[in-house]
């Protein structure tokens, strides 16, 4: 644990927003599965990457996910999928509605779940849930690439720049994040006396030939 | 030279040149012919006015003379009106349509009258003769075949039986009708007494007639009901040998694939029944009604049956259900006269308006032309003899209705039956307690209700063929013979006892479409074509009688094996195997797609080849009032959870500013407290704890029952073509989105008079407080068993079901356990697909249709479910 004082809640969501995305870049097979190893977390198996530049990426955004949440400024986490041509083609929402952060977990009498083990189950189920979720998505196309995007209030990524000074956030386009007509496959929820959040993937039409946008190279 | 304006001479007027100048000819016709110079030499034409059209012989100028000299009137325009015959030798097809109404008259009528000298009938000199005199050409009509798509209506337009038992139920349900109306008085019971005071000096006889108080019933059947109804319109057949049928005649050419022989032996078989062990009994029996009805036809006799006949045919020997061909043969005078529904219908109508109306509402209607009355009312009031009374009545009804009837007169059904019986033709007959065991001996156990053929055979192999041997076999031999039910019948009605009561209040226990006319199918296609129309008229005579059913049964007719290919009856059911299966529903219903499912899948495990389907029959039984329905399946289960009594009642609101009304079943849990026993065991603290969520979901609540799209309630109660989404019918397949509009647009019909008003508080508060109630209390996972439950179990979805499931589902997805109604949903999903119903798919899509619109306000994108079942 850090020696900057933040809450419980918040490390735990870290934790597992980290070991979420891992999964879902896993499951999602956007990159070869020989970056990936096993490890063992909540009691189960999970994909967590070995690629530097790619966990640097990942630990360089939840590190301003970290800041955000100690101000409770962070409204949602997406992790987007493109596909060649750089069109939307599927996202994962975490959709962060609540981190206690007075709760301190030493607090044993005012806890309902002072063991955390109801909250462990939760997060275990949410990762099993995560490393099925291709069953209930089409695959993606070839060659797809993504992003992670925060949603937060403009003043709060001021605030939080200088903590983010190795890695700045790059405010993104609209287009980028808002697929065309969505359908909505929701994951799981997560709620407890110290998160309150869902995750749901959604999925726009990835039928579409993106060959059929690229421009002619008459012109 | 100036015109005077004030001397009106017609001429103003429209068309008044005109007018005046035909009066002015024909002024000028009836001078020159009051002149000298015209020869009067007859009065013949005397009021006759001609006018001539086109070439004629003699000439138009001829017959202007003629008609001078001879006492008519000659126009040289045709007035209608005025002009009583146009005279025309030939008219071209425009004119004659335009003079169609006028009487066009050969020149030679003219001539003809003048030469004879007198005024010939006009009608034998007519130019074209009204239609109804026109020889007709016949063309062979060809009957139908069930396999064309009109078959069945015009089946059932045509249809003898099927208007008779029509009309019987008519009969029934006016009975139970006009009793509800508690009317009191009767006036026909004050003119009974008024006939009784004024013969009762002349006529002692009945004075001493006092009453034991049994009860007194009388059975009214008209007199060959058909024949004497028919004659009201024809009174020139009254006395003459008549039968009503529909076949006009003889002589009709053998068809392929007919051979009477082989069926008729066929009959005669199965009649004879397969025991075979007393042959030589059977032949002293084999000349039974079946045989002879058959008897003496030959290969092209007509094969239609004679459906009544009068009084004078019955004496040749010619009885009803006889084949005309045999019929003829025995009376070649016989009259055939086709049915006249109207008058049947206008009869039995008078018949029983004027029971009801003047003397009585006891009366049972057995069809159309029978019915049983309790008469120990009447009597009583007006101290008349059951004798008087059958006498008065006997007259008024032959007055009213111009048709005689028999009345029979006994202290139970039977007794009244069987003096009918004895009263018949046109008479009444009173069988007094004190002759009924003298009566009852005489009686041919045939004529007694419920012994049929089969029955018949059976005790006449005893030596039994009368009443009175029946009643020297004890109850036990007979019980032991005949079964404990039937022997107990027998061993009461031959003793002329009957503990039946009349029964006043008609409720159907069943309602069957059958049809064994007409049934020649080439493909499966074409009997389930077929069946399914058969289903539909299924559901719209429980519709007429607001009921459903609960068990349909199936009845087939099937060619037997040794049965020629074509019945001897053209397109009859000929020889054939009856099968009869049934199948219960869990739910009563009258939804015809429903009944279909059920017949089809019983006809698909029976494999039957359509092309030997000689008949089918759809019936629907143990039936059940749909006034009172109970609860919606999922409303049943959490007034089970709660293990305390719900009250249901229905409300009615109305609205005046919009002159709506609203009906909506509100059902109201006596403590709210009920619920939260399982929260109460628990710590006060996690009370609390709980407290602020349950706040934040009725904020919710609330805040989604303002705003339309939130309410599926509404839509969900009377949803309208408008209100589908056109995208979501789109992503239907073709077929589908079909069967979808059609159905959508008969519940818009359906439910026209169910008026939704979306500004009703009452509405969105009794739901949102019952589903809130649901999704309160029921955990996931028991909402999960409930719903398999309910697909499972259920044979049609109810709409109050669907919203419960979709405010469930609401309010999951506003409380943000989304990934639990996506679950659901996905459940619901799998199981509507097993099930197969299209009823059930739209309840999916009803409830897929809320949870997309709240999805689509809250996370601005649908969630990703199935939108087909393939």
């Amino acid at each position: 644990m850090s020696k900057e004082k933040f809450s419980d809640s918040v490390s735990v969501l870290l934790e597992l927003l980290e070991v979420s995305i891992h999964c879902i870049l896993y499951a999602r097979k956007v990159y070869p599965e020989g970056i990936f190893e096993l490890k063992k977390k909540y009691s189960v198996p999970v994909h967590v990457s070995i690629y530097p530049e790619l966990n640097s990426y990942i630990n360089g955004t939840l590190n301003a996910v970290k800041s955000l949440l100690k101000l409770k400024k962070l409204c949602k986490l997406d992790v987007c999928f493109y596909n060649k041509i750089g069109v939307i083609v599927e996202r994962f929402v975490f959709n962060i509605r609540n981190v206690e952060l007075e709760l301190n977990l030493s607090d044993f009498s005012n806890i309902r779940d002072p063991y955390l083990i109801k909250l462990e189950q939760m997060l275990r189920a949410f990762c099993l849930k995560l490393t099925v979720c291709d069953s209930f998505l089409k695959p993606l196309p070839p060659n797809c690439t993504f992003q992670i995007h925060i949603h937060t209030t403009e003043t709060n990524s001021i605030e939080i720049q200088k903590d983010t000074e190795e890695f700045p956030l790059i405010p993104c386009e609209k287009s980028d994040t808002i697929l065309t007509s969505p359908a909505i496959v929701p994951l799981r929820s997560i709620d407890c006396e110290h998160l309150n959040l869902e995750i749901y993937a959604e999925e726009g039409n990835k039928d579409e030939d993106p060959d059929l946008f690229t421009p002619s190279p008459l012109i | 030279m100036k015109r005077n304006r004030n001397n009106t001479n017609g001429f103003e007027k429209w068309g008044g040149y005109m007018e005046a100048k035909k009066t002015k000819l024909e002024q000028q016709f009836t001078e020159k012919a009051a002149d000298d110079s015209n020869h009067v030499k007859s009065q013949i034409f005397k009021g006759i006015s001609i006018f001539v059209n086109g070439y004629t012989l003699p000439s138009a100028n001829e017959l202007k003379r003629i008609m001078m000299e001879n006492g008519g009137v000659y126009h040289h325009y045709h007035r209608p009106n005025i002009t009583t015959h146009i005279i025309a030798s030939n008219l071209p097809t425009a004119k004659l349509k335009l003079l169609k109404q006028f009487k066009i008259v050969k020149p030679e009528w003219i001539s003809d009258s003048l030469k004879d000298g007198k005024l010939l009938n006009y009608e034998n000199y007519l130019l074209f003769i009204d239609k109804p005199n026109q020889p007709k050409i016949d063309f062979p009509v060809r009957a139908k075949n069930a396999s064309e798509p009109t078959f069945l209506s015009e089946f059932y337009n045509n249809s003898r039986l099927h208007l008779i038992s029509t009309m019987a139920t008519t009969f029934k349900r006016l009975v139970n009708d006009t009793r509800k109306q508690n009317q009191t008085d009767y006036p026909g019971r004050q003119r009974l007494k008024n006939w009784i005071e004024q013969n009762r000096v002349k006529n002692m006889l009945f004075n001493d007639s006092e009453l034991d108080n049994d009860k007194i019933i009388m059975h009214i059947d008209m007199d060959c009901f058909f024949v004497s109804a028919g004659l009201v319109e024809r009174p020139e057949l009254r006395g003459l040998p008549v039968a009503v049928t529909h076949a006009k005649g003889n002589l009709s050419k053998q068809r392929e694939g007919v051979d009477r022989g082989t069926e008729f032996n066929l009959y005669v078989k199965r009649w004879r029944g397969d025991d075979d062990e007393n042959d030589e009994e059977e032949e002293t029996h084999e000349i039974r009604p079946r045989s002879t009805k058959r008897d003496g036809i030959n290969e092209t006799d007509s094969m239609a049956e004679i459906a009544c006949c009068s009084y004078e045919a019955r004496k040749v020997g010619i009885k009803n259900g006889m084949l005309v061909g045999q019929a003829l043969k025995m009376c070649p005078t016989l009259k055939l006269i086709p049915y006249n529904f109207e008058q049947y219908k206008k009869v039995a109508h008078t018949l029983y308006t004027h029971i009801l109306n003047d003397y009585t509402l006891d009366v049972e209607a057995v069809s159309c032309d029978e019915l049983y009355l309790d008469c120990s009312h009447i009597l009583e009031t007006t101290k008349a003899s059951p004798i008087e009374l059958a006498m008065f009545l006997r007259n008024e009804i032959k007055e009213k209705t111009q048709c005689p009837c028999s009345t029979g007169i006994g202290s139970n059904y039977l007794l009244a039956r069987l003096a009918t019986k004895k009263a018949k033709p046109d008479g009444q007959f009173y069988l007094e307690p004190g002759i009924v065991m003298d009566f009852m001996k005489n009686i041919d156990i045939l004529d007694v209700p419920g012994v049929g053929r089969t029955l018949g055979h059976k005790l006449s192999t005893l030596g039994i063929s009368t009443c009175g041997e029946l009643s020297s076999l004890s109850l036990q031999t007979l019980q032991s013979e005949f079964g404990n039910k039937t022997g107990l019948s027998l061993y009461k009605h031959c003793r002329g006892e009957d503990d039946r009561k009349l029964n006043y209040d008609y409720k159907p226990k069943s309602v069957s479409a059958d049809v064994n006319y007409g049934i020649r199918f080439q493909n499966k296609e074409e009997s389930d074509n077929f069946v399914r129309q058969l289903c539909n008229e299924v559901e719209k005579r429980l519709d007429d009688i607001e009921m459903n059913g609960k068990t349909v049964t199936l009845k087939l007719m099937i060619r037997n094996a040794e049965a020629p290919k074509e019945s001897a009856k053209f397109l009859g059911h000929g020889f054939c195997d009856n099968i009869t299966k049934s199948s219960s529903l869990t739910k009563s219903t009258s939804n015809s797609r429903i009944i279909f499912q059920v017949v089809n899948k019983i006809m698909n495990q029976l494999d039957i080849d359509p092309t030997e389907l000689r008949g089918i029959g759809i019936q629907m039984n143990k039936l059940e009032s749909r006034i009172v329905t109970g609860p919606g399946r999922i409303e049943n289960f959490i007034s089970n959870m709660k293990s305390e009594p719900k009250i249901n009642h229905t409300l009615i609101n109305e609205n005046t500013d919009n002159d709506k009304i609203i009906l909506t079943k509100v059902s109201k849990p006596k403590s709210h407290q009920s619920f939260s026993t399982e929260n109460i065991n628990k710590s006060k603290s996690v009370m609390d704890f709980f407290k602020p969520k349950e706040d934040l979901n009725s904020k919710k609540q609330l805040k989604s029952s303002n705003s339309k799209s939130i309410v599926p309630c509404q839509s969900l109660v009377n949803i309208k073509m408008s209100q589908v989404d056109p995208s979501f019918l789109d992503a239907l397949p073709a077929d589908l989105r079909l069967e979808l509009e059609n159905e959508l647009k008969s519940h818009e019909n359906l439910n026209s008079t169910f008026i939704e008003n979306q500004n009703s508080p009452i509405m969105e508060v009794t739901m949102t407080e019952e589903s809130s109630k649901l999704y309160q209390h029921v955990q996931i996972d028991k909402m999960k068993e409930f719903i398999e439950e309910w697909v499972v179990t259920e044979n049609e979805p109810k709409m109050c079901d669907n919203i419960m499931v979709s405010k469930y589902l609401c309010n999951l997805i506003s409380d943000a356990k989304t990934e639990d109604a996506y679950e659901i949903i996905r459940k619901l999903y799998r199981l509507i697909k097993n099930k197969d119903d299209l009823a059930w798919k739209q309840s999916y899509f009803d409830i897929l249709k809320n949870v997309q619109e709240i999805m689509m306000n809250l996370y601005n994108a649908k969630m990703k479910v199935e939108t087909t079942f393939k």
